[in-house]
């Protein structure tokens, strides 16, 4: 706690946002109306980590005690019967104390796990227990959402510590666990249980049908209607629906309601009302869903989140067996998580030199001969995922390999790049031994090898091959129904030392190397959109350092939404990289996001390591500058979703407000601007992080991003993932933009709107002072990012 | 000099007096015949190093330690380690040499030179399997050591027994932790290659991972080294020798794998390496026997930074060295900025520092190129040339490019001189059989050769195929899966097809022994394809010597003749019984010069499609010039491998190279 906040000044704030009232309210399935407590549970450990001690401040003056001095786990409550029927959200809190839990540090996980007790199907909340939450002292709420099936059913619960890692600080994490309780909808009124919009992800125009289950459990009749709003930037509705509903006495009623998306490109909200026959509301409850061209641009919601420690379902899509129902779960998990875009990785049977395997090769030997893979199960995946919207992308390894590209390399060697001295250009070579070994391949002990036996690569400036090339694209859209691809490796590249087979060099300049690339896979691009016109591409090699010299290449991989992979920031944890110390890891991340947005791309960065940061804290700050610079954040392990230590969906915030961070009309501004001022301490960051935008309507808006820096100058530095206390009493003062004065201001965050609330992702309006032709808001705190939107008029 | 020398004694004299250490005085080396274990040891010293020979654990070094580098002991591994452990190739490891009793003598020792030999007869039989080319080899082994010299010298001399010939590989294999614990961090392996020094660890073996083989070497050395020490080994040979660098696992051993060796009866092979010790360097770019050195780069990215080297002394003391240095870029070869020249006088065994900068140069990355002038203590100057990539602030901070797999920057690997032993009795041994070797390469699958060979013989039984495929491991190189390296093997065989394979994947013994076949009478098919004739690599060797057609001196020799039809340009009896009205058709034909003696039997779009040729005394050639690649027009004919009677024409031309003459001639009265 800042001590030298003004009380007085700071009542005033909050006071301000609790008159102006929440606009909007976010998280999948979350609802209010006939909410209570079903059932209380006292924890009744067992197992060697747990002691149960005295504690006057818990409420039944006994706590569990769970210390980190072990790794291992316990189970607070083995598995006990909950009370009511549940269907739809429930919460699972946990009263708990903690002491020696430093900042955003896991040293114990939290799993709350509801079994049906008639089909023995587990559904699981995950949480951390972490210092940004835990209070020594007194006890606190760590509530775990679980998501039930729409249709009431009875439970059993079980809730399981793991102490998962040794403490790295000086104390020893310890927590007291106290009261567990059940919250959902209860038997004494008429509710929803689930608003289910059919896709995740729409294109303008489609069709969207949405589920709205209704649970009457009561011995009445029900009556009444449902009222249906689309919700769409801060305080936009874009449809409104209504449907009347009757639901018997104990029945479970699914309203279907049908509307167009509109043309606005944007992350949405649906919110249900249902209303009794006299108007009143006994339940809300909302969902989400993109409307986009390419729904890869709203591509910043997580599959797993931070939290989440279930198994890992991506897998399923990728080389394993998997049967039709596994396969399904595998979907349904991306489509509750509103996923917007899968890329399929290598699942093709010779990459560019023939995606689909022949119709006899099923098993077809694929993933540069690694694995036997099922064209019948990737067809399926593709398909299911394309049915619910989600956009599915094929990788594309650049290189022609294995027996398509050899037999299209014996008839067409002139469709191939050679080095100086003739050698095929490529990275894996040959092996005749590997050949002959191939050609064994339907024996019945066959064993394959891990490389292909030849590999070779396409010259770019050949037309025929670039028809070639297209026509794999075209193949696999019309055929698997892709809808967009991400080259790895080579995308169209001409390098000087490249040779045709007449023994030309390509190019005798970098300069005309750069021209050639930039020309190759446009040429390809039109050849595709003749026959697929919303065919997206993506590619990689999407860093500065990468681009140095293809300013053209660059600038055609970026247009029209070009998906720009930069895996390079995978090294910029290392100490000899400029990039390690955060301020300059922020600045090349928001930068250059805004160089490729300003070109038309989408960027995506990698994490450290690829898999993120050494440390939780800097996972999150890797999330939050992608998140500021409008950077993707799906990219693998970010620090995307934290309801445990009070972070908030940092996924969620960018798709439900896209037009703050990642319109295409944001513009970044430079450092030295002027026109906005935030009066605060130094260590909160906000320079390099003001944006130009532009309303639907038209109107001016600056958008100014406020970062609780991190504690330590460098990455992976931090062990304990300590964080700074929250920065409060924030003034945020904007001057007049060509001539008008801020009319509206916002606050969106995805963090508690005060250190004592919940993470909500939300919109708030702000209180504009006005000074001159300028004005100033106060922001009440800011723990690790908060945004202020000002919009200008007359 | 001797002043100097006499005052280290002195200082070292002292040192033993309070450590307690063992020493040899510093102009003299002294031998201590030693029992261990019920048997005899011998343990050199000299004013350096102190090391101890075993006898009984397979005549390995199984002691060392460098009074320089904290006389520790490099040597933990209580089996199977030690320095010049001897080991065959052909046997899986540890195979019959290692920790079994060889046979002991001291062939001399004075104080300025001990040598310690020790011996034992191969028997070539290891876990129950025989090795018919390893029995009766003879392994000596001579240790020398003298009195000024770190270095200790390994010289093996095998000779085959003096009825059956030997093919074999040697392998001389150093066990032992640098710094005298293994630490998977900071013990380093450096090995010189194409790509610049690869310094590896087991814990950062880099994108290119261990390493171990390193096949594309450039130099006769190897170290390992412990950075936080900065002490460890040097191993020098003779680049000519060598056929691998080997390091287990990063940094676990270095090893020399030397060439596949060919020994007639009673004859024999010498292999020589040196182990000498470092103290103060923690990396090495480069080692001969007059110093080794360790080198620092550094670079702001924009064309400027500095070049600084450690130097120590090796076999010999140099009175001086000189070194230009030049800067280029790595992508951008013409792109060159002179460093300036470095100098160092009398390097000893502790090292000396010196430093250039430049500017003018290109962005990372950099290839930092040296060339010295060694001043001997007799006046003789040697030249030594040499290089090394720095990656600097280049993406993947190593010589590898973004497919992982390609370098950034391929240096000039030199030409190993060959020493190839023949035998007396040089013949074909199956005359009048038609035993085949096929080099099977690169789309030499479309020649359907299986058939042609089936048709040659149909029904011998007895017949030998044997077949070697080709693997193009980009940047590590070509090779063969099979080289019948004996003579006696090669010459079983009365005719080679050789398909797509490339001279670095025969390697010049093989090439020379190529060259021996057909002298003495073997017939010879060489094929054409994408990685034949001008992008063979045999432009210039030995092997272009027999062929009847001169290869062009480019990757690029494929015409393209459009699918020009195959016509007879002399219509020889081999010619006989063909159907030519199929019409054969040729896409791409490599672009050769016929040789005087070479003769043409087939053309196609006036190029020559079959060339034959005969010298006097020697083996059948028969080159086909055409690529089975590309396509031909519909209602063209077809491509001539797709024509019917292709393996007939091949099953004539062998018989012709195989001098079976007699097919074709007609005895009708």
């Amino acid at each position: 706690m800042n001590k030298n906040i003004p009380t007085a000044r700071l009542s005033f704030f909050l006071r301000a946002i609790l008159l102006a009232g929440l606009i909007s309210v976010l998280g999948t399935h979350r609802v209010r109306g006939a909410i209570s407590v079903v059932t209380a549970f006292e924890p009744q450990p067992s197992g060697e980590l747990a002691t149960l001690v005295d504690d006057p401040s818990s409420k039944s003056k006994k706590a569990i005690e769970v210390t980190g001095a072990k790794v291992g786990s316990v189970a607070l409550i083995p598995n006990a019967p909950v009370e009511s029927p549940l269907a739809g959200s429930v919460t699972v809190s946990i009263q708990v104390r903690g002491s020696g839990f430093a900042g955003l540090a896991e040293p114990m996980r939290i799993e709350a796990i509801l079994t049906s007790t008639s089909t023995g199907q587990g559904y699981t909340g995950y949480g951390f227990l972490q210092g940004t939450r835990l209070k020594p002292d007194s006890y606190g709420a760590l509530p775990l959402q679980v998501n039930l099936p729409a249709k009431p059913a009875t439970y059993s619960l079980q809730v399981v510590v793991y102490v998962s890692e040794v403490p790295v600080g000086q104390t020893m994490p310890t927590a007291w666990f106290s009261e567990i309780t059940v919250a959902g909808h209860n038997a004494e009124g008429v509710y929803i249980s689930r608003v289910e919009p059919d896709k995740t992800a729409y294109r303008p125009g489609d069709e969207i049908k949405t589920t709205v289950t209704v649970v009457n459990p009561t011995a009445a009749p029900f009556s009444g209607k449902i009222d249906l709003k689309e919700l769409l930037g801060i305080d936009g509705v874009s449809s409104e629906q209504s449907g009347a509903v009757e639901a018997p006495a104990g029945s479970v009623k699914e309203s279907i309601i049908v509307w167009k998306a509109g043309p606005e490109q944007a992350g949405r909200q649906v919110r249900a009302e249902l209303q009794d026959a006299s108007g009143r509301v006994l339940d809300t409850a909302v969902n989400l869903y993109g409307v986009s061209k390419d729904p890869s641009w709203l591509s910043t919601l997580a599959l797993y989140g931070s939290e989440y420690q279930g198994p890992p379902v991506h897998g399923t899509l990728y080389v394993g067996p998997a049967s039709y129902a596994e396969t399904m779960n595998a979907i349904n998990f991306y489509r509750e998580r509103r996923h917007q875009r899968v890329e399929f990785f290598s699942w093709s049977y010779n990459e560019l030199a023939q995606f689909i395997p022949p119709s006899k090769e099923e098993p077809y030997l694929g993933n540069e001969g690694i694995w036997w893979m099922s064209f019948k199960k990737f067809k399926e995946e593709v398909g299911a995922m394309k049915a619910m919207g989600c956009t599915p992308i094929t990788y594309v390894n650049g290189h022609a390999w294995g027996p398509a590209a050899y037999d299209l390399f014996q008839k067409h060697p002139d469709w191939f790049l050679y080095g100086k001295n003739g050698e095929l250009l490529a990275g894996g070579g040959y092996d005749m031994e590997s050949r002959e070994l191939y050609n064994r391949r339907g024996e019945f002990e066959f064993q394959q090898k891990k490389v292909p036996f030849f590999y070779a690569m396409f010259n770019p400036v050949n037309p025929d091959a670039r028809q070639y090339i297209a026509d794999q694209f075209i193949s696999v859209a019309k055929e698997m129904g892709f809808e967009g691809a991400r080259w790895d490796v080579w995308a169209m590249d001409v390098k000087r030392g490249s040779y045709d087979f007449a023994g030309n060099e390509l190019a005798k300049t970098d300069a005309e190397a750069d021209q050639l690339s930039a020309q190759s896979y446009r040429a390809v691009r039109d050849l595709v959109a003749k026959e697929v016109p919303n065919f997206t591409w993506g590619s990689n090699y999407g860093a500065p350092e990468e681009n140095a010299i293809t300013p053209q290449f660059l600038a055609e991989k970026c247009r029209d939404g070009g998906w720009l992979l930069d895996e390079v920031v995978c090294t910029y944890n290392a100490k000899t990289s400029p990039y390690h110390i955060w301020e300059a890891y922020a600045d090349r991340i928001i930068s250059w996001a805004d160089n490729v947005r300003q070109k038309g791309g989408i960027y995506d960065p990698f994490g450290f390591n690829r898999q993120g940061g050494k440390y939780p804290v800097d996972r999150l700050y890797e999330t939050i500058f992608k998140v500021v610079g409008g950077a993707r954040t799906d990219a693998g392990a970010d620090f995307t979703s934290n309801l445990s230590g009070k972070v908030g969906r940092l996924d969620l915030l960018p798709f439900r407000f896209s037009d703050f961070y990642l319109s295409k009309n944001l513009k970044l501004q430079p450092t030295n601007q002027t026109v906005v001022k935030v009066k605060a301490p130094d260590t909160l960051w906000w320079r390099n992080m003001v944006f130009e935008n532009k309303s639907r309507e038209g109107n001016i808006q600056r958008v100014v991003h406020l970062v609780n820096s991190p504690v330590s100058q460098e990455v992976e530095e931090n062990p304990t993932s300590a964080v700074r206390e929250p920065v409060r009493d924030i003034e945020v003062s904007t001057q007049a933009v060509d001539g008008k004065s801020p009319v509206k201001a916002w606050l969106l965050t995805a963090e508690p709107i005060t250190p004592d609330g919940e993470p909500l992702v939300q919109a708030v309006p702000l209180k504009l002072e006005k000074t001159g032709g300028g004005a100033t808001v106060n922001v009440p705190s800011v723990q690790f990012l908060k945004t202020v939107v000002f919009e200008y008029g007359n | 000099m001797i002043l100097k020398m006499r005052k280290l004694s002195l200082f070292i004299a002292a040192g033993s007096l309070l450590f307690g250490i063992s020493f040899a005085h510093a102009d003299e080396v002294k031998l201590t015949e030693e029992s261990a274990n019920g048997g005899t040891v011998y343990r050199l010293q000299n004013y350096r190093v102190n090391l101890l020979i075993d006898p009984a654990r397979g005549g390995a070094v199984v002691s060392y330690k460098d009074k320089l580098g904290g006389n520790i002991e490099l040597i933990q591994q209580a089996k199977y380690g030690g320095l010049c452990q001897d080991h065959f190739q052909a046997q899986p490891w540890p195979g019959e040499l290692l920790e079994v009793p060889y046979v002991a003598s001291v062939i001399k020792e004075s104080s300025e030179e001990c040598v310690v030999q020790v011996s034992r007869e191969s028997s070539g039989t290891f876990l129950g399997e025989h090795y018919p080319s390893l029995e009766g080899v003879l392994l000596e082994k001579q240790y020398s050591l003298k009195a000024g010299s770190p270095a200790l010298e390994c010289r093996v001399k095998l000779t085959a027994s003096a009825k059956n010939p030997s093919t074999l590989a040697y392998w001389s294999q150093n066990v032992f932790w640098a710094g005298g614990t293994y630490d998977a961090g900071s013990d380093w392996s450096f090995r010189p290659s194409t790509r610049g020094v690869r310094a590896k660890s087991k814990e950062k073996p880099g994108l290119a991972g261990t390493e171990d083989f390193l096949n594309d070497f450039n130099a006769g050395w190897m170290a390992l080294i412990d950075k936080k020490s900065k002490s460890g080994l040097v191993i020098l040979a003779d680049y000519n020798d060598l056929k691998s660098l080997y390091v287990n696992n990063g940094n676990q051993t270095i090893e020399m794998l030397f060439n596949v060796t060919y020994l007639p009866p009673g004859s024999s092979a010498e292999f020589m390496t040196k182990i000498i010790p470092v103290s103060g360097l923690d990396n090495v770019i480069t080692a001969n026997d007059d110093f080794i050195a360790g080198c620092k780069v550094t670079s702001d990215n924009k064309g400027s930074g500095s070049v600084a080297m450690d130097f120590v002394r090796s076999v010999n003391p140099p009175q001086s060295v000189s070194l230009d240095v030049t800067v280029k870029s790595a992508t951008s070869l013409d792109t060159v900025a002179q460093a300036g020249t470095l100098k160092v006088d009398i390097i000893g065994d502790t090292a000396k520092s010196v430093a250039v900068k430049f500017s003018g140069a290109a962005p990372d990355p950099l290839v930092i190129g040296f060339k010295s002038q060694v001043a001997g203590v007799a006046g003789v100057v040697n030249e030594v040339a040499f290089e090394d990539f720095f990656p600097g602030a280049y993406r993947w901070a190593e010589n590898i490019d973004t497919d992982m797999s390609s370098p950034v920057y391929k240096g000039i690997r030199p030409i190993q001189k060959i020493n190839l032993q023949r035998p007396s009795n040089m013949a074909l041994r199956n005359p009048g059989k038609s035993n085949v070797w096929f080099l099977d390469g690169l789309l030499d699958d479309y020649y359907r050769m299986n058939d042609a060979v089936n048709l040659v013989t149909l029904n011998d039984r007895d017949l030998t195929k044997k077949r070697s495929f080709t693997i193009n491991a980009q940047a590590f190189g070509n090779k063969l899966t099979f080289f019948p390296y004996d003579y006696g093997e090669l010459l079983s065989f009365n005719y080679i097809i050789v398909g797509g394979v490339k001279a670095d994947a025969v390697g010049p013994i093989g090439m020379e022994m190529l060259a021996d076949f057909h002298n003495v009478g073997g017939g010879i098919i060489m094929l054409g394809g994408p990685e034949a004739y001008g992008k063979s690599g045999f432009e210039g060797t030995r092997v272009e010597e027999f062929l009847p057609v001169k290869i062009q001196k480019t990757g690029f020799d494929l015409a393209d003749v459009k699918g020009a039809e195959i016509s007879v340009a002399d219509n020889l009896p081999m010619l006989q019984d063909l159907d030519w009205k199929g019409s054969p058709r040729v896409r791409y034909l490599h672009d050769v010069e016929v040789k005087s003696w070479g003769k043409v039997v087939l053309t196609a779009g006036g190029k020559p499609f079959l060339v034959i040729g005969e010298i006097p005394g020697k083996g059948r050639v028969a080159c086909i010039l055409g690529a089975p690649m590309g396509t031909v027009q519909n209602g063209q004919g077809v491509p001539f491998w797709e024509w019917n009677d292709w393996p007939y024409l091949m099953r004539q031309v062998v018989w012709w190279v195989t001098r079976q003459d007699q097919k074709f001639t007609l005895q009708i009265n």
